[in-house]
């Protein structure tokens, strides 16, 4: 199996004008192949800088991440990243955008061209694979990003809040589709967010993170049964995990009431 | 339906012009009414459209040379740190040598011929190309960038597939004032030493007192500005669709 993320006590100091800033401290963690991880806390606590060094888009200033027993030293070509922002090239069709992911590749591109179509088609986005991004709405260039990321078929996929900027509609759609190319496909997920309900209803564990640095405050393992779906969001367990999560966030300070 | 207003306009325009001229006697030499240019124009348009031809190469020229090596050195600036300290002291400099100062000294080293016109052409429209391509390559955002290594681009690839063409509207914005300054550019050069081309003709119906004939050569000028404009906005249509300076003037045709 493959997709094994070891983080071994990684800490990471931004050097800024005067003082060092700690974003991350110290954090030990390993997900599992097939893991659906969430890493959630408040905005600036560090967790969007954990994932670009996962990715190997940031180095670390102490400690190691290894995928499947590789150091992370460069930008991983192999992992799929998915933006905030979808982050499409404004100047490229759907599938070309897709596509991307392969054109530095010696890869016969055909191939992945009638993949990259498939994909697109998985997301509800057939017939849409030569519009603009301009043609297009937010969660419909949000599931082409998700595509994009997807087309090398690579065994871990980063996020980094690809919700957040959606509305609530599209958002609960976008949860499900990316809950269904999970199971199929049975991918290593690190998931950021902000949101309490997304980690909980995507995740197979959810790490709450500290105000910054970023330490794990909790590991909480969510066994919720799968495949999950919208009504889930209304039982006990489900309300269970989140009240959870939001006593630590009270117990932090973050939430007051 | 969208020419009515300029047309109904510039008639107007015309009009009083010709309506001025008629009532107050103004002699031909001191300004010619819109109907004695035309005739001349109808007349002498084998001539008109000789110097034009020679006056639109010159500028053609001068703007291709101000593209073709205004975009890479932009690149090189935006690449390479050591030119910018090299090279940009000195470009800003040259810009601020007036042109119409240096120009005779291009007629003494080249001749009388095309090349120093379009040697003139090309320095007073290079600058904005590069001002503006430096702007476009400096703004891809970060995010972009960050795609682009985790897809695995070369510096080559980043630059070919993300830097240059998101460059483009900006450089597109350089390109059309570069056009319309190309057009001077080969004027002052004709100006300073010809013996053919609108400028040239300008000089020549002035020192005659030939003033419809300085109206006439004005009236092409007018057209190389207006056509070569319009070329290059064509362009940018056909380059950047997706651009939402092209899309704004597509929802204004719509909603009119």
């Amino acid at each position: 199996m493959s997709g094994v993320i070891a983080i071994d006590s990684v800490s990471k100091v931004f050097a800024t004008r005067g003082d060092n800033v700690e974003a991350v401290k110290d954090l030990t963690l390993t997900i599992s192949s097939g893991e659906f991880l969430s890493f959630v806390g408040a905005s600036g606590c560090g967790k969007s800088t954990l994932l670009t060094m996962v990715a190997g888009l940031v180095p670390v200033t102490r400690g190691a991440i290894r995928i499947d027993n590789r150091v992370v030293t460069q930008p991983q070509t192999n992992i799929g990243f998915v933006f905030q922002e979808p982050v499409l090239l404004d100047w490229r069709n759907a599938l070309d955008n897709v596509m991307i992911s392969v054109e530095s590749r010696n890869a016969p591109l055909d191939d992945y061209r009638e993949k990259g179509r498939r994909l697109l088609q998985n997301v509800g986005l057939s017939g849409f694979e030569d519009r603009y991004p301009y043609e297009l709405s937010g969660g419909m260039r949000q599931r082409v990003s998700i595509c994009r990321a997807l087309l090398h078929d690579p065994p871990v996929l980063l996020m980094d809040e690809p919700f957040g900027a959606l509305d609530a509609l599209t958002r609960e759609q976008l949860m499900l589709d990316l809950l269904k190319i999970w199971q199929e496909r049975k991918k290593t997920v690190l998931f950021v967010t902000h949101s309490i309900s997304e980690a909980v209803f995507l995740s197979d564990r959810v790490v709450v993170l500290t105000q910054r640095p970023a330490r794990i405050q909790e590991i909480i393992p969510i066994n919720l049964t799968r495949p999950r779906n919208l009504k889930l969001q209304q039982s006990i367990e489900f309300s269970a995990y989140k009240d959870r999560i939001f006593e630590i966030f009270k117990a932090q300070g973050i939430l007051r009431e | 339906m969208a020419l009515v207003y300029p047309i109904a306009s510039l008639v107007f325009l015309l009009a009083t012009w010709q309506a001025a001229v008629v009532a107050f006697d103004i002699k031909p030499f001191i300004l010619p009414s819109p109907g004695v240019v035309f005739r001349l124009i109808v007349d002498r348009y084998d001539v008109l459209l000789y110097h034009s031809l020679v006056t639109s190469y010159e500028t053609a020229a001068g703007f291709l040379l101000s593209a073709l090596i205004g975009i890479p050195i932009a690149a090189i600036l935006v690449t390479w740190r050591p030119a910018e300290r090299l090279l940009y002291p000195l470009l800003v400099a040259s810009q601020t040598v007036p042109k119409v100062a240096i120009a005779p000294l291009f007629i003494v080293w080249l001749g009388f011929g095309f090349l120093p016109k379009i040697i003139i052409a090309f320095l007073v429209a290079f600058f904005p190309v590069v001002i503006s391509t430096v702007v476009g390559l400096k703004s891809t955002p970060l995010e972009m960038l960050l795609l682009g290594r985790i897809v695995g681009f070369s510096p080559w690839q980043m630059f070919c597939k993300i830097s240059f063409p998101r460059a483009l509207p900006e450089i597109f914005a350089g390109l059309k004032v570069a056009m319309t300054l190309a057009v001077v550019g080969a004027i002052v050069g004709e100006f300073v030493g010809a013996s053919e081309g609108l400028g040239y003709l300008l000089m020549f119906g002035t020192a005659q007192m030939q003033t419809p004939l300085v109206f006439a050569a004005i009236v092409f000028l007018i057209i190389i500005g207006v056509l070569s404009f319009g070329f290059i906005q064509w362009c940018e249509r056909l380059a950047i669709p997706w651009h939402v300076s092209i899309r704004r003037d597509e929802l204004r045709v719509v909603s009119a």
